[in-house]
């Protein structure tokens, strides 16, 4: 006769720890500011030095933050659009635009490059010369005497050209034509186009943050307020990181909270499907509602918000903490609840300690998110195994009498083990050989983010309009000062073949050697003027500079002229050189795939950051596969201590079916990546659980088919997230704990000498 | 406006060939330099300038886009603002219109003096003087800021078909 179900004491020191104090520090909670979706934790955290970091926080606030503007009008041009797009765009979310094309710029700079042209291009000019000279085979004692020669004939032959009527000013100045020289070599300014008008936006608040991002919205619909009312016809276009970010973040709010629902409908319907009883539902939702409740308190207690991404993996934990409920509550036989739990007592915590494990393994993770993800799941973990031990036999009677499913129950078919376990080997070494045969693993920042094709299409068309592209083959430099900067592209150019690089050159010796000849040089450029039908006298501005020689490349003058320069460059040309006024940071073309040698990392990076981003995620990748090797290990040792003979069995099920689930995953012709790794480790520890229960049970494993069932379903509803890097997470658990489950059924196929002995 | 009508090239079907001498003054030599050459101008507006002495250059004017050949045969733009461009080659077609609307002249012996209105050309030049003879432009001397002074001598008009006067413009 069926014992009646008794009522145990109310267990209330779990209710409160459980339920009542997470569910009052939620509440206590401000809601609004909890949920965070900031880029940037989904982006690697740096290693880098202080001072690379505050290169990359100037370059990415200077070249990489401001929005890219485009307007144009019917029968308007550029310069009359400028003077009311100037007024327009005086908005508290902007600063002064750089509008291409606008003349003022570049007078302005090329004032600074006239006023500074001795300590800019004058080493340079030497250096030219010297290697000039030594071509012509003069002795060396002439070289001051040919200087002047070459100098007067070079002023002269200028002149012959059509831009020489332009520098008329400056030439008394500047007869070693030191500035018309190093404008020649800069490269040609891209064409403007004059119909429409193309500005460069920086900003004065944070584009990665919603508030910023509205800012940004709330100011261009007032310039394009401001400018339809002027302009009949007026259209603009703008993007930036703000743009882009905010599509990711809004798309991946969206997703999420699917995700989260469906998760929770599918698991849902799944149990009523399966057990076929309301009661039954009710206590498989009790650890669920305390997993959720432990896992949202500890993220938010740890890290202060949780991020939306780290909210969508750490649903999971709604399909794992359901499974406890119903090992236990399958097991209950005739019995109740508080005589099943020592039957699923040892299987039941190795399962929990190896999948806490598992995420504890996102703790090495370099991103701020996925951390995230590594704490709250654990603890929601266990939360769910503290209420199925305390609060679960408490609300059996309340739930009432239920009963699986019989075919649940079922047990399999009886097949000897020799029968199907060279045909497991076979499947496994197949497997392992197309693991060995393809590395499959790539590491690409891309898949970490949803895709946003229209946002991206409207970014780069405007890119492409300003030629500013975020390219692979340029990298920066970072230095204390301009002339610890200049020594440090030298020591790069020394290295790599750098070209379009125009640098004050390193010749502190020929450039004494100089100097100390400079009345020499001045009475020779002097006679040589005149023979070439010069006034001499009229070069009176240069022969006085000519007198602080020495001075003219000095680190003070290199100094106030790097100063000046950055002043002057606005827009995508602040890319040539930018301070905040304690780091330098220098821009330049590095050569198609070259590397940057290990003795220059220390202070040279690539500017595209998804290379050294992706570089992060393989490292990061790597290092967690190298612990896992390790914790696998320990693992191991523990499951072979508990289970003794049986370990080996309980072992069998991960290694099997986690090796079959990647294979499978790659020949489903996916790659695997950072996340793909950890939802690795993740399926063994998952897979661990059902071998204990596999190699502990005697009977069809009925939990172990709900459990799968249920992981198999938010896995494989996680493998449709539109975020590659979490769809490969979901087809790898998905895959790994559906041959998991295979592996428990082959295991706990009823066996001829078992069923002798059971009849006997 | 008998002087500024003159300023437009004859019109005809043919490309028109007028041979020049340039001197360019500046204030720091004693002497200006010298060059001649050949000024072309086809029938659809394209200016070609081609300097033969003391080196062969050229500069070909298409719309307002001003390109140099530096001797090699490849015609490369030279960095120039659009608006001054157009104000140059409007000066070197004869665009009378626009002329008009970008310059201010006044009467001088033989010929007329023009002033730029535009702030940009004005910070390059303070004025052109143009001298005529027989109806047609005999002398142009540029007065830049600067000092540099530009003075161009016109030679005789002729009129050029087929391959002899696609050359110039060739690219």
């Amino acid at each position: 006769m069926k014992p009646p179900i008794t009522r145990p004491r109310t267990p209330w020191l779990a209710l409160l720890g459980l339920l009542i104090a997470p569910i009052i520090f939620l509440l206590t909670v401000n809601w609004t500011e909890t949920l965070n979706n900031n880029i940037l934790e989904l982006l690697p955290d740096s290693e880098e030095s202080v001072e690379a970091q505050a290169a990359r926080q100037m370059l990415s606030q200077r070249l990489s933050y401001p929005v890219i503007f485009k307007a144009s009008a019917p029968g308007t041009t550029r310069s009359q659009l400028t003077d009311a797009f100037l007024e327009a765009s005086a908005q508290p979310a902007f600063r002064s635009p750089f509008i291409l094309g606008d003349n003022r710029y570049q007078s302005a700079l090329l004032g600074v490059l006239k006023d500074n042209r001795e300590a800019l291009f004058a080493s340079n000019w030497l250096n030219a010369k010297h290697d000039e000279f030594a071509a012509s085979n003069f002795p060396q004692p002439d070289f001051i005497s040919w200087l002047a020669t070459d100098a007067a004939q070079q002023l002269n032959a200028f002149l012959d050209r059509p831009e020489s009527m332009a520098y008329a000013d400056d030439i008394p100045a500047d007869p070693l034509l030191l500035l018309p020289t190093a404008l020649a070599q800069l490269p040609p300014a891209p064409e403007v186009d004059d119909t429409a008008l193309i500005a460069w936006i920086p900003l004065a608040v944070d584009p990665l943050t919603p508030q910023g991002q509205q800012a940004i919205y709330d100011a261009l619909a007032a310039i394009e307020t401001q400018m339809s009312a002027r302009f009949p016809g007026y259209s603009q276009l703008a993007s930036g990181v703000y743009d882009l970010a905010h599509a990711s973040e809004q798309q991946t709010q969206d997703e999420v909270t699917w995700l989260n629902i469906e998760m929770v409908g599918a698991i849902l319907l799944l149990l009523l499907v399966l057990a076929g009883r309301p009661g039954f539902l009710l206590l498989t939702i009790a650890p669920v509602l305390v997993a959720g409740l432990w896992c949202t308190a500890s993220g938010l207690l740890v890290f202060g918000h949780i991020h939306v991404v780290a909210l969508a993996v750490s649903s999971v934990v709604l399909g794992l903490s359901v499974d406890y409920a119903v090992h236990l509550a399958a097991k209950r036989g005739n019995g109740n609840l508080r005589e099943a739990w020592p039957i699923v007592r040892l299987p039941l915590t190795t399962s929990c300690v190896s999948t806490c494990f598992g995420f504890l393994f996102l703790l090495l993770s370099p991103m701020a998110a996925l951390k995230q993800v590594g704490i709250m799941v654990p603890t929601g973990l266990v939360g769910a195994l503290l209420a199925v031990r305390y609060l679960l036999p408490w609300l059996e009677p309340i739930a009432g009498a239920y009963r699986l499913r019989t075919f649940i129950e079922r047990p399999g078919p009886m097949l000897r083990k020799y029968i199907w376990l060279p045909v497991a080997g076979l499947a496994w070494l197949m497997a392992a050989i197309t693991l060995l045969q393809s590395p499959p693993f790539v590491d690409d920042i891309q898949d970490f983010q949803a895709p946003i094709t229209e946002s991206l299409t409207r970014y780069r068309d405007l890119a492409d309009s300003i030629h500013h592209r975020d390219v692979n083959e340029r990298w920066y430099v970072f230095a204390s000062s301009p002339v610890e900067l200049i020594k440090r592209l030298h020591d790069i150019r020394e290295k790599i073949q750098l070209t379009g690089l125009h640098l004050p050159e390193d010749n502190t010796l020929e450039w004494k050697n100089f100097a100390s000849q400079s009345n020499d040089f001045a009475a020779a450029l002097r006679t040589q003027l005149e023979d070439q039908g010069f006034d001499a006298d009229a070069f009176a501005p240069f022969f006085d500079k000519l007198n602080s020689v020495a001075e003219w490349n000095s680190a003070k003058k290199l100094t106030t002229a790097f100063n000046e320069l950055v002043a002057q460059l606005h827009g995508p040309l602040q890319a040539l050189l930018m301070t905040d006024g304690s780091v330098w940071v220098a821009v330049f073309e590095a050569p198609p795939n070259a590397e940057i040698p290990a003795s220059l990392k220390s202070f040279t990076q690539e500017l595209a950051q998804q290379k050294s981003l992706n570089r992060a995620l393989k490292h990061a990748r790597e290092g967690i596969a190298r612990s896992a090797q390790w914790g696998l290990l320990g693992i191991a040792l523990c499951v072979f201590a508990l289970f003794r003979r049986r370990g080996v069995m309980a072992m069998a099920v991960p290694v099997w079916s986690v090796t079959l689930g990647i294979a499978t995953t790659i020949s489903l012709g996916n790659p695997l990546g950072l996340l793909a790794v950890i939802g690795a480790i993740l399926a063994f520890c998952l897979a661990l659980d059902y071998g204990a229960f596999a190699a502990t049970s005697r009977e069809p494993p009925a939990s172990i088919r709900i459990s799968a069932a249920t992981t198999f379903c938010a896995f494989l509803i996680l493998s449709f997230c539109s975020m590659p890097a979490v769809a490969q997470l979901g087809q790898v658990v998905a895959a790994s704990v559906f041959f998991a489950w295979l592996a428990a059924e082959l295991l706990c196929l009823p066996q001829p000498k078992k069923l002798t002995e059971n009849k006997a | 406006m008998r002087y500024a009508d003159a300023l437009a090239w004859p019109d005809k079907d043919q490309t028109a060939q007028l041979a020049f001498t340039e001197e360019r003054n500046f204030p720091f030599r004693k002497f200006p330099k010298r060059y001649a050459g050949n000024m072309f101008r086809a029938p659809n507006g394209e200016l070609a300038i081609c300097y033969e002495s003391p080196h062969a250059f050229r500069l070909v004017i298409q719309g307002d886009a001003i390109l140099l050949d530096d001797g090699d045969g490849q015609l490369r733009p030279l960095p120039t603002d659009g608006a001054d461009a157009r104000v140059v080659s409007d000066l070197l077609r004869g665009d009378l219109g626009r002329l008009r609307a970008d310059w201010t002249n006044e009467p001088i012996d033989d010929g007329l003096r023009l002033t730029p209105t535009l702030e940009s050309i004005r910070k390059e030049i303070k004025y052109i003087d143009v001298t005529f003879a027989d109806g047609r432009v005999q002398t142009v001397t540029v007065n830049q800021r600067n000092q540099a002074i530009r003075r161009y001598e016109f030679g005789a008009l002729t009129w050029l078909t087929g391959d002899t006067a696609a050359l110039p413009f060739a690219e």
